[in-house]
């Protein structure tokens, strides 16, 4: 997995990675107040989430592994 | 799904409306206040962190008091690019290069304290607190009196007539479109790719080039290829393996001089050819540097690949910077559409022609132009009324954007961003190309613009936005084929095996690309002004110091018919 969440415990729901991700890769979860990541076939492995999240929680990794894609749904 | 998105349309009234947040867009912004203007940034994501800004970490700057000279400039630039630049907007980048540069200084934006010590065990976020270029950005704006809406990507621009009136988009957060009735539009989107690995190009996807096409402007620059580079530890990164300081500061550059080849597509003849790649396929910028200029800060800029070799080729797809993109119709970043301005990647300005001669010409450009585009933009709604859009345009906009999110079924976004990369990525379409090899593409290309993309179904508001970054990305890739079949020569980053050397009598000329009556698709030559051809009774292989593969021999052929 290109992305994933290394220690969700430590995330505090700030959205600071929501606002970094060129890809639009993060949602915000309001009620547990932390982050999800909604689209991780996205993700383009940059890392400025990692730049921006103020407590390590998350993990960008250089391998990419992707769901299939269905073409027609 | 129909009826969960009533998506009410808010509307917005403003002088000047700026699309897009990076460098272009930030000048822009801050010059049309600074004339007096009410100014909006909209950024389909976050001002500062979204297109290529982010990632940019050189500025080209143009010092006489360093011994810089605007004739040694502009013939090296000329040389580099192949005599496809045009220099009223190079000689822009002279004038105002230093200007820009200082007022990035001056916001703490160009971070002039000491080097971060590389040994030492402080964390990078520590050294950089109060001092992240990416924040103090839209910080900037905001003390400045730009109103900036974030989350909204704009897909299609208002018109009254010919008029361009501002634009609307969707809200990826809510169930809400925004109409922004503007006086005067400046695009600065940016450019775009196919996102093979290597390059964080992503969230850039032509959308600019796309929406101004669609409203009659012209486009130029899309027959010419980028060739960035990456590495082969983490293809899919080129910035990972740099410390995190490195990516977060922006460098000093020097300009073209008259020496060196600029970035060419040279290596990939290796390749494809088993040809020797030329040693000077970078730029002597990239290279350890001079240590008497300060510029350089004594730093090597290329990045560091400690285990592994260089991948070339690593943004398919993406243009040369400052070449493709909109027309510009004089030299104030006018579209010639009345009310639209266009400014950095998304201008066509053509300031490094056919290639890419050294670093930092692509933020500052985007920086000297977004200044110029601003005060274009001001000057021109200072004079403008405003004129309305019926609600019955605003309606259909709405319902045609929407038209994916309400479908019940259809192609997956992901899919069709596949089937381009398949057919736009290889390295023998778009860099060794050949005619029927990008006719067979062109084809591919037509049939999922003709049958995919008004069936692609967006299954909610991220896939939305998949949907019309996937829409403008097969447009371009149709410009990208058409422009690249119409130049029948080899120049720069352009390179036709079938023609494979320049062609000085024919194709002094810049591609110009439009949407005729009937909505097709119509290209034509514009010539480059005689005083900036250089010097044609040079020999050909002085005035053209970059040797394609199988030139020489073609010409020979050629000269022997």
């Amino acid at each position: 997995m290109a992305i994933e969440l290394k220690q969700i415990e430590n995330c505090i729901g700030c959205g600071s990675c929501v606002l970094s991700c060129p890809c639009d890769v993060f949602r915000l979860d309001e009620k547990a107040k932390k982050t999800v990541i909604a689209y991780p076939e996205d993700c383009q492995v940059c890392s400025m989430c990692t730049i921006y999240c103020p407590t390590g929680a998350i993990l960008v990794t250089a391998d990419k592994i992707t769901k299939p894609i269905t073409a027609y749904m | 799904m129909g009826s969960t998105n009533h998506s009410p349309i808010t509307e917005l009234t403003v002088d000047v409306l700026v699309i897009g947040g990076g460098m272009a867009g930030f000048f822009a912004a801050l010059r049309a206040v600074e004339k007096g203007q009410k100014v909006v940034m909209v950024d389909k994501g976050t001002v500062g962190r979204s297109g290529f800004t982010p990632w940019a970490n050189t500025f080209c700057i143009f010092d006489e008091s360093l011994g810089d000279s605007a004739d040694d400039w502009i013939k090296g630039v000329q040389a580099k690019g192949e005599y496809l630049v045009n220099v009223d907007y190079f000689s822009m980048l002279i004038e105002d290069s230093l200007a820009r540069y200082n007022q990035l200084i001056q916001w703490g934006i160009v971070d002039t304290r000491p080097e971060w010590d590389r040994e030492s065990a402080n964390p990078a976020r520590k050294y950089l607190a109060g001092h992240d270029r990416r924040l103090l950005l839209p910080k900037v704006l905001k003390n400045a009196g730009v109103t900036m809406i974030q989350r909204v990507m704009i897909t299609e621009l208002l018109q009254n007539d010919e008029r361009v009136v501002g634009a609307m988009g969707f809200h990826m957060d809510k169930d809400e479109m925004i109409a922004f009735h503007a006086k005067a539009t400046v695009i600065c989107t940016g450019a775009g790719g196919y996102k093979a690995p290597g390059f964080p190009i992503h969230g850039s996807t032509f959308d600019g080039d796309a929406m101004a096409y669609r409203v009659g402007a012209s486009i130029s620059g899309k027959d010419f290829m980028d060739f960035h580079f990456t590495g082969d530890i983490n293809p899919w990164d080129v910035f990972a393996m740099q410390e995190e300081v490195f990516v977060n500061r922006i460098y000093p550059t020097k300009g073209p001089t008259v020496n060196g080849l600029g970035i060419g597509i040279d290596p990939i003849f290796k390749i494809q050819a088993e040809a020797p790649p030329l040693k000077e396929f970078m730029p002597e910028d990239l290279a350890p540097p001079d240590p008497v200029d300060h510029r350089s800060q004594g730093k090597s800029l290329m990045p560091k690949m400690p285990n592994g070799n260089i991948v070339m080729g690593a943004a398919t797809g993406l243009g040369v910077h400052k070449s493709e993109g909109i027309w510009p119709a004089n030299k104030e970043c006018f579209s010639g559409i009345p009310g639209l301005f266009a400014a950095g990647d998304a201008l066509a300005s053509m300031i490094c022609g056919a290639s890419y001669p050294t670093t930092g010409m692509g933020l500052a450009g985007s920086a000297v132009q977004g200044y110029r585009a601003g005060e274009a933009a001001a000057g021109f709604a200072a004079q403008a009324r405003m004129e309305p859009v019926s609600q019955a345009a605003l309606d259909q906009m709405k319902h045609d954007t929407m038209v994916p999110l309400n479908a019940d079924r259809g192609f997956n976004p992901r899919w069709v961003n596949q089937l381009l990369l398949n057919t736009m990525q290889p390295y023998y379409i778009l860099l060794i190309m050949e005619k029927k090899r990008l006719e067979s593409a062109l084809i591919q290309i037509e049939f999922i613009q003709e049958h995919i993309v008004p069936r692609i179904l967006a299954q909610d508001r991220h896939e939305l936005r998949l949907t019309h970054e996937a829409r403008n990305l097969v447009l371009n890739a149709e410009m990208k084929l058409r422009a690249c079949l119409f130049r029948n020569e080899s120049r720069g980053n352009h390179y036709r095996e079938d023609f494979p050397a320049r062609d000085d009598q024919e194709w002094l000329a810049w591609v110009i690309i439009n949407r005729d009556s009937d909505g097709k698709m119509e290209l034509h030559k514009q010539a480059v002004p005689t005083e900036w051809k250089g010097d044609l009774t040079q020999p050909y292989e002085s005035r053209y110091q970059r040797r394609f593969h199988g030139e020489l021999e073609f010409l020979r052929t050629k000269a022997g018919n």
